[in-house]
């Protein structure tokens, strides 16, 4: 991805974009699947998620010196959206679409931490990156499960997940 | 894993001792970590142990309705545990722990895969080979914390600034 272009103020309230609508996503999925693991798997995502957008919150305060932070409606730099076209789409699909806009995340703050000459932020910028890319991970091996088994997003007997 | 000569109430026994070991030992390593990500990634772990003691609670209760579902006190299958490594929450202290949680979830791995012979219902099968996989993704998941434990843990720990949640 070549961010060049952008300054780095745009690129933090991308990136914040960007978090809060991974979370808001995941949160809906896990609202509408079935499969009890997958459920809460998705609550994760959405909570790791809503993390990450709080500490690029902090950052992007720090940096500009602001109380309140106004997020653009539409990301100005084109990062890739986890797609839900329809209602009916299948979770394989979905889970696909999300599988590429974690890829995207990871490699926008891996260019994002060079950013930065505090070390602090560059870490936590390579954390992020790192999380994401657990978080492609994770996607992946849900959306094999999805082709490989059947009856992957029905109540499968006896499987109630979660403390 | 060849469990064909051990009974399957037995085996799901072990099973479910195993999930509420794993799930203590993670509970408890959240507690002393400070990295607010890590923490919540173990309280993932811990609660993706629950869910899969759940399974296997309801698995023994369907299959063995009249044995009364009680946890040996040590189990018959030599699978590798996850053991308390010190009480400082030191960094040595929490790779050790990490290192052990590793093996374990790759034994626990292999042992749902060898279960899945034991059953005919294909349902069954099915839900065991997916907690199979699901310990490898724990197993993923520890690892590339452990990696980057000693690299970050300065900075992660001192993320105070940062005001992530109520806890800084």
């Amino acid at each position: 991805m070549n961010m060049e272009k952008y300054d780095t103020k745009t690129l933090l309230l991308a990136g914040i974009r960007s978090e809060v609508d991974a979370a808001r996503t995941y949160s809906e999925l896990a609202e509408k699947v079935k499969n009890a693991f997958l459920k809460e798997r998705l609550k994760f995502l959405a909570s790791e998620e809503e993390k990450h957008r709080k500490s690029l919150e902090a950052i992007f305060r720090m940096q500009f010196e602001c109380d309140s932070i106004e997020l653009p409606e539409k990301s100005d730099v084109p990062l890739p959206e986890i797609e839900i076209k329809s209602e009916n789409d299948p979770i394989s699909f979905v889970l696909e679409s999300a599988m590429k806009a974690e890829k995207a995340a990871e490699e926008f703050y891996t260019s994002l931490a060079e950013r930065f000459e505090d070390k602090k932020i560059r870490t936590l910028m390579e954390v992020l990156a790192g999380m994401e890319n657990t978080h492609y991970l994770i996607l992946k091996a849900e959306y094999e499960n999805a082709l490989k088994f059947e009856e992957y997003d029905t109540v499968w007997p006896m499987m109630h997940a979660g403390p | 894993m060849d469990l064909r000569k051990y009974r399957l109430d037995e085996l799901l026994l072990v099973g479910i001792k195993n999930e509420i070991e794993s799930e203590k030992v993670y509970r408890e390593v959240s507690e002393r970590v400070k990295d607010p990500f890590f923490k919540n990634r173990l309280e993932f772990l811990a609660n993706e142990e629950r869910g899969h003691r759940n399974f296997l609670e309801n698995l023994f209760e369907k299959n063995f309705p009249k044995h009364p579902l009680k946890l040996p006190e040590n189990s018959i299958i030599p699978l590798p545990e996850i053991r308390m490594h010190g009480e400082s929450g030191t960094m040595r202290d929490v790779v050790a722990i990490m290192d052990d949680a590793m093996k374990a979830e790759t034994a626990a791995s292999d042992f749902y895969t060898s279960m899945m012979d034991l059953f005919e219902d294909e349902k069954t099968k099915q839900v065991l080979k997916y907690l199979a996989l699901m310990e490898k993704d724990h197993y993923a998941i520890l690892k590339m914390e452990r990696d980057q434990l000693a690299e970050v843990e300065d900075v992660m720990e001192d993320l105070s600034y940062i005001q992530l949640d109520g806890r800084y």
